[in-house]
């Protein structure tokens, strides 16, 4: 494992930091964190263009062959951007279970329109229970000739408002464990009776209920196979987790530059802050757990681009990163004062994230807990 | 330097070598390679009663006197000097200069007449010393480097030193075998492993080993790419020096009451290793430099921030 990246990914990252400085400044981040829909039109479609949406599928289906090393490199660039809209959701979430479930036809219909930037998708697996386990899935849905009736609601489904399609993991079979009898369909947003309401958010992120009232979908939207969702599932959200780790990373490391930034700048009794030891002390902290996160996410990164097994490695990196970077921006918090504290800072957009980072796909103690199963107790 | 053998291991030989290659005159190198190489026991006598942190203001005087220096003061923390025959000494040779500047490296012979060594007894009941100089002559020949670059040369040794310290096999060791522990033990009848809080401190604790690791293989990888890492070297010696002692405390209280039975004794577990490792980690956040001067380095170093302004009245001592 390399502790940097090469060449080519460096010219990515640099290029991603330009273009994201120029295309996606702060004053849009606010904005779209007010903004209903939350996904500049624009920007989607230039980073479409750059073939950033597709970076990580393949050539055949409008890709760029990309593999996970490069995704990582573009994700810490979009979160020291703070960029909204749905990439997690319908590039990473949607189109790699897609990717790696979907029938050929589902794949060559779907993926090269996510890569071009006309589809939006989402899934929708978490409900009120509010847990990432199988048992924490109830909505139903049930066998009528052809079709399934999906019945139920889900919670905290992001972006939905805006999704052309949403991938919803309902139950199909009381099976013996929890894990079995799930299924994946594929829900045009449009069917009767589905009904979204946007929640309103920590970090201005689009977070909707999804209410499936008798809803209609053809067996042929079944994605993989049925009542077998769940191990697929988790394989996909494992390989989404270590993107967005990376994503916390290039966050961390921005609020990090910003308080040190501060700490140089800003002159309290005739010196900078910066020349204090304490001050010395919490950037050296945060230092460390930065680098920290970085370490971990790019062993599980490259762990998983070798085709090693890195279940331990991702429950480090997600239980590692989502934790330090809310301990960043809270050291960041700390360093600004005041003039952190008021929305024109920067600041709270990485204060806001860190924390919705932890909370999605499990927090520090979910993943510690699928560590200490990893390590055999 | 304070070190204890036992849990750690005592540091031989191993800065002089590399720093007389370096630094040594070719009679130097003729005369001390072989007799390092033939396992010549050093002790390190940079610490003194008045200078731990700020090292450079060490006040042991080698005064000179025709061919030789004359030595005279203090060393503290000197472990191993009660076994070694040479002590790897940073003295004072002129005390006009400015602090880090009056420095020289120095080997001096632990069993010359006017060298007294006394114990100290440490916490986790190591023995380490002081060395007391009364008038010992030294030739000057035995002066490493030129004079007045001591500082410099010692500087070198502890970064040595401290890259040294992020190979440190133990907190691993020592997780492994707490993690063995709660599988194999009952309490209330079910196994400490079921435990959701003892669950969630080792797995915490295993991926602290894990980026302890990756810490000491990404200074490796920036000492093979040539790059900077006067900054990134501490990185290993803090966080190890703090999970090793977060290891023996949350281990102790993983253990209950076996937590506190020491090797030996009867009802030890885990050959008394917690008990041991919560007395000897309490040295390695201050040994080899403390902790809390290498963060203001880490942040002063590697992001910048600017140093602490010295008094412009210095406080008497």
């Amino acid at each position: 494992m390399d502790f940097d990246y090469n060449d080519e990914q460096k010219m990515l990252k640099q290029g991603a930091r330009e273009f994201f400085e120029k295309e996606c400044p702060k004053s849009l981040v606010k904005q779209m964190m007010e903004d209903e829909k939350g996904n500049p039109p624009e920007l989607w479609k230039k980073m479409s263009q750059l073939g950033w949406l597709g970076l990580i599928y393949p050539e055949k289906y409008g890709g760029g062959d990309g593999n996970m090393i490069d995704l990582i490199a573009l994700e810490e660039e979009m979160g020291r951007a703070c960029l909204p809209g749905p990439f997690l959701s319908t590039v990473l979430l949607s189109g790699l279970f897609i990717l790696h479930n979907g029938s050929e036809e589902q794949k060559k219909e779907i993926l090269p329109k996510i890569a071009g930037g006309q589809l939006i998708l989402t899934l929708a697996l978490t409900e009120q229970s509010d847990s990432y386990e199988a048992s924490a899935v109830s909505v139903e849905a049930k066998a009528e000739k052809d079709d399934y009736i999906i019945d139920g609601t889900k919670l905290f489904v992001p972006d939905a408002q805006i999704a052309d399609y949403i991938i919803c993991i309902a139950r199909t079979k009381k099976g013996d464990k929890p894990e079995d009898g799930l299924t994946a369909f594929l829900v045009d947003r449009k069917t009767p009776g589905i009904t979204i309401t946007l929640l309103k958010t920590l970090a201005g992120d689009k977070l909707c209920e999804v209410v499936f009232n008798k809803v209609k979908v053809s067996k042929k939207n079944i994605i993989g196979k049925l009542d077998q969702a769940w191990g697929p599932l988790q394989q996909t959200l494992q390989q989404v987790k270590i993107a967005q780790c990376a994503e916390m990373v290039g966050g961390a490391q921005r609020a990090l530059e910003l308080a040190a930034d501060h700490a140089k700048k800003r002159i309290q009794f005739d010196r900078p802050i910066g020349s204090f030891p304490v001050i010395h002390h919490l950037i050296a902290n945060a230092m460390m757990d930065v680098d920290a996160c970085k370490f971990l996410t790019y062993e599980a990164a490259w762990k998983f681009s070798e085709g090693m097994p890195c279940a331990k490695e991702i429950a480090m990196a997600k239980a590692w990163t989502g934790e330090a970077y809310q301990r960043t921006a809270a050291m960041g918090h700390q360093v600004l004062g005041g003039i952190g504290y008021t929305l024109d800072g920067e600041m709270h957009l990485y204060f806001r994230r860190a924390k919705s980072g932890e909370l999605t796909l499990g927090d520090g103690k979910f993943h510690r807990e699928a560590l200490a199963k990893e390590l055999g107790m | 330097m304070l070190w204890a053998p036992g849990l750690l291991g005592g540091l031989t030989g191993g800065v002089q070598g590399p720093i007389i290659m370096q630094h040594g005159t070719p009679e130097q190198k003729k005369e001390w390679l072989p007799k390092i190489a033939a396992g010549a026991q050093f002790a390190l006598g940079y610490t003194e009663p008045n200078a731990g942190t700020d090292l450079a203001s060490l006040q042991i005087r080698a005064a000179k006197d025709g061919n030789d220096y004359i030595l005279n003061g203090q060393k503290m923390f000197s472990t191993g000097a009660h076994n070694a025959r040479y002590h790897w000494l940073a003295a004072r040779t002129n005390p006009e200069m400015p602090k880090h500047k009056g420095v020289s490296m120095i080997i001096a012979d632990l069993t010359a007449p006017g060298v007294t060594v006394t114990k100290l007894t440490t916490i986790a009941g190591d023995r380490t010393n002081e060395v007391f100089y009364d008038n010992v002559r030294v030739p000057q020949t035995n002066r490493i480097g030129p004079e007045g670059e001591g500082w410099n040369i010692t500087r070198s040794a502890l970064a040595a030193e401290r890259g040294d310290l992020g190979t440190f096999p133990w907190p691993k060791i020592l997780v492994d075998e707490l993690i063995q522990y709660a599988k194999e033990t009952k309490r209330n009848g079910k196994p400490l492993s079921e435990d959701p809080q003892i669950r969630q401190t080792l797995a915490q604790l295993s991926m602290d080993v894990s980026v302890l690791r990756l810490f000491g293989r990404r200074l490796n990888y920036m000492i093979e790419k040539n790059q900077d890492i006067s900054w990134s070297a501490p990185f290993s010696k803090i966080f190890e020096s703090e999970l090793s002692q977060r290891i023996a405390n949350q281990g102790m209280n993983i253990m209950g009451l076996y937590g506190q039975l020491e090797q030996g004794s009867k009802y030890a577990k885990l050959k008394g290793h917690i008990e041991l490792a919560y007395l000897t980690m309490v040295v390695r956040s201050f040994g080899g430099g403390s902790n809390l001067r290498l963060r203001s380095d880490i942040a002063t170093r590697g992001m910048g921030l600017p140093r602490e302004p010295q008094l412009a009245m210095p406080v008497k001592k």
